[in-house]
């Protein structure tokens, strides 16, 4: 599965990207939109992009000045909504902070590809990979 | 002939810019359109549009029509289905956030 990744060296202490991050209103300021999430695992988000697009997601891990993760849905111009896992974490550097940032693209939850166990080495297997409708 | 290489770098720098993945949503939410309609559309000047058009031509995104008198250019979705569009998608938005997030935190 795909995956970006990026680092970025901010300008600020950790106590200050911390917050930065975890504020409703100016995470909105820089992720491009209006965000409404609540900050724990398994609380919900949502972003609504100032360039119309629409994120849904769920929080998968905070870690207070540590790391923040995220599985969101993200609409694509194209094709259907692609699932991925975001995460975000933190590094202190004195007066700067180091972010580095992973976003790994997921398997859709609603078609899961279940592989007979041991396909292919047993003569009895068919060997075809069956789709189920399995959620998550 | 162009090597894959060319066409990822491509691919990214039409994707890097805000307008353009607009412009490129825009059109294959709403079909077909002309620069005009698309200047008007997304607030720019039509020359600039036509830059604009002309970066996401060279990438494969989309394709022009000749329609009588006009020119209409549709979405041609083709070089982002694949892991490698998701990506330069993905990358361009994460590069435009994170430099929002430099900004702010330099005021």
């Amino acid at each position: 599965m795909a995956e970006v990744e990026r680092t970025a060296e901010l300008p600020a202490d950790l106590d200050r990207v911390w917050r930065m991050l975890t504020d409703e209103r100016r995470l909105g300021t820089w992720l491009g939109g209006d965000v409404s999430v609540d900050l724990r695992p398994g609380g919900h988000l949502s972003l609504a992009g100032w360039d119309g697009t629409r994120i849904v997601g769920d929080v998968v891990e905070v870690r207070p000045r540590r790391r923040l993760a995220f599985v969101w849905w993200t609409p694509r111009p194209f094709g259907l909504p692609a699932r991925s896992r975001v995460e975000v974490t933190l590094e202190e550097r004195g007066s700067t902070t180091l972010l580095r940032l992973r976003e790994s693209q997921l398997a859709p939850p609603a078609v899961t590809l279940h592989l007979p166990e041991h396909a292919g080495d047993r003569p009895d297997a068919d060997g075809s990979p069956r789709l189920s409708g399995a959620a998550r | 002939m162009t090597t894959d290489d060319e066409r990822v770098d491509a691919l990214f720098s039409a994707l890097s810019s805000t307008t353009r993945r607009e412009i490129l949503a825009d059109l294959s939410r709403s079909g077909p359109a002309t620069p005009s309609e698309l200047g008007s559309r997304h607030g720019v000047t039509r020359q600039a549009v036509s830059k604009h058009l002309d970066v996401l031509e060279e990438a494969g995104l989309v394709d022009r029509r000749r329609v009588g008198r006009e020119v209409r250019y549709e979405a041609t979705p083709a070089p982002l289905e694949g892991a490698v569009g998701w990506i330069a998608e993905v990358g361009a938005r994460w590069d435009d956030r994170l430099q929002r997030l430099e900004d702010e935190l330099s005021d």
